[in-house]
């Protein structure tokens, strides 16, 4: 599929909680993440974007980070799900996936003239 | 820390320091803050302004993600300046005045000022101004601001006065008093 552009109001819902999803993998760091985002076919994430929801998670206790030496490079922040982390992932990917079905069906509801 | 960014990407980078210092998030935060945008395009490749945007626009998002409300530009200088700041300025400022008006009049061959004399003028001028400028210094090489931008990697500080902005801030005034006996001088 082509380079996708999803609308920003459904980006801004939905990326904390895929980033959470992404964390949850094992460490991983922020390019990473925007590639497997990008991978998703969630289309290309800025850094601008990333970062601070990044430290919004880590504000709010759901992931953890420590840096990392990279070779010769000015090495890599990575960031690990904690329990909380964990907890809220399954309520909220939960609940996404209810309200992603009511929309669904509303949306593939027949519709009816007036 | 070895070099990161190129003199541009400082530049961003800078800009982005001092936005966020405007904003009053910790030095800490700061600190990561800065790690994070060199980690990221050392791996992509972009210019941090393609992957962050401007430093103003990134530092609001940056202290909207810490619950920390974006503030005008007239808030954002107000809340960097203190009170004392601003007295050891204004006392240094006037001591500066004293010592350069008295040097001025010496030079010139003559011996009171205000209706004191020139030499005293000169002489309290010049102890205010030496004690403001070691403070100064002292601060300086303490490396003490109090809420240092601290590298979350290596520790050390991000953004240090070095030795040549501190000859610089002290050399200019120091030129501008010769050229003030040379003025008086010349002025006989």
């Amino acid at each position: 599929m082509a380079e996708e552009r999803w609308p920003g109001e459904w980006m801004r819902g939905v990326l904390s909680l895929c980033v959470l999803r992404v964390v949850a993998d094992g460490p991983t760091y922020g390019y990473a993440i925007a590639a497997r985002l990008a991978d998703a076919g969630l289309g290309s994430v800025k850094g601008g974007t990333l970062y601070p929801i990044l430290t919004r998670l880590e504000t709010e206790g759901l992931v953890s980070s420590s840096w990392e030496a990279g070779d010769g490079g000015p090495g890599r922040k990575f960031f690990t799900l904690t329990a909380a982390g964990d907890r809220a992932l399954l309520e909220r990917a939960d609940q996404w996936r209810v309200f992603t079905e009511r929309a669904a069906g509303l949306l593939s509801s027949p519709s009816v003239p007036a | 820390m070895g070099k990161v960014l190129n003199s541009s990407e400082q530049a961003w980078s800078d800009a982005l320091l001092l936005q966020l210092r405007m904003l009053d998030v910790p030095g800490t935060r700061i600190g990561e803050v800065l790690a994070e945008v060199q980690s990221h395009v050392a791996e992509t490749g972009e210019h941090p302004r393609e992957a962050f945007g401007s430093p103003r626009e990134y530092a609001d998002q940056v202290a909207a993600a810490l619950g920390i409300r974006p503030a005008g530009t007239w808030a954002r200088i107000r809340g960097t300046l203190r009170g004392s700041d601003l007295l050891l300025a204004l006392v240094t400022g006037l001591a500066g005045f004293a010592l350069a008006d008295g040097l001025w009049t010496l030079a010139a061959g003559e011996t009171s000022l205000f209706g004191l004399p020139a030499w005293a003028v000169s002489g309290v001028g010049a102890l205010v101004l030496a004690a403001g400028t070691a403070r100064f210094v002292l601060a300086a090489n303490r490396g003490d601001d109090g809420d240092p931008v601290r590298d979350p990697r290596t520790g050390a500080d991000m953004a240090p006065f070095t030795r040549t902005q501190i000859a610089v801030l002290a050399g200019l005034p120091a030129l501008f008093l010769v050229m003030t006996v040379v003025g008086g001088l010349l002025s006989r």
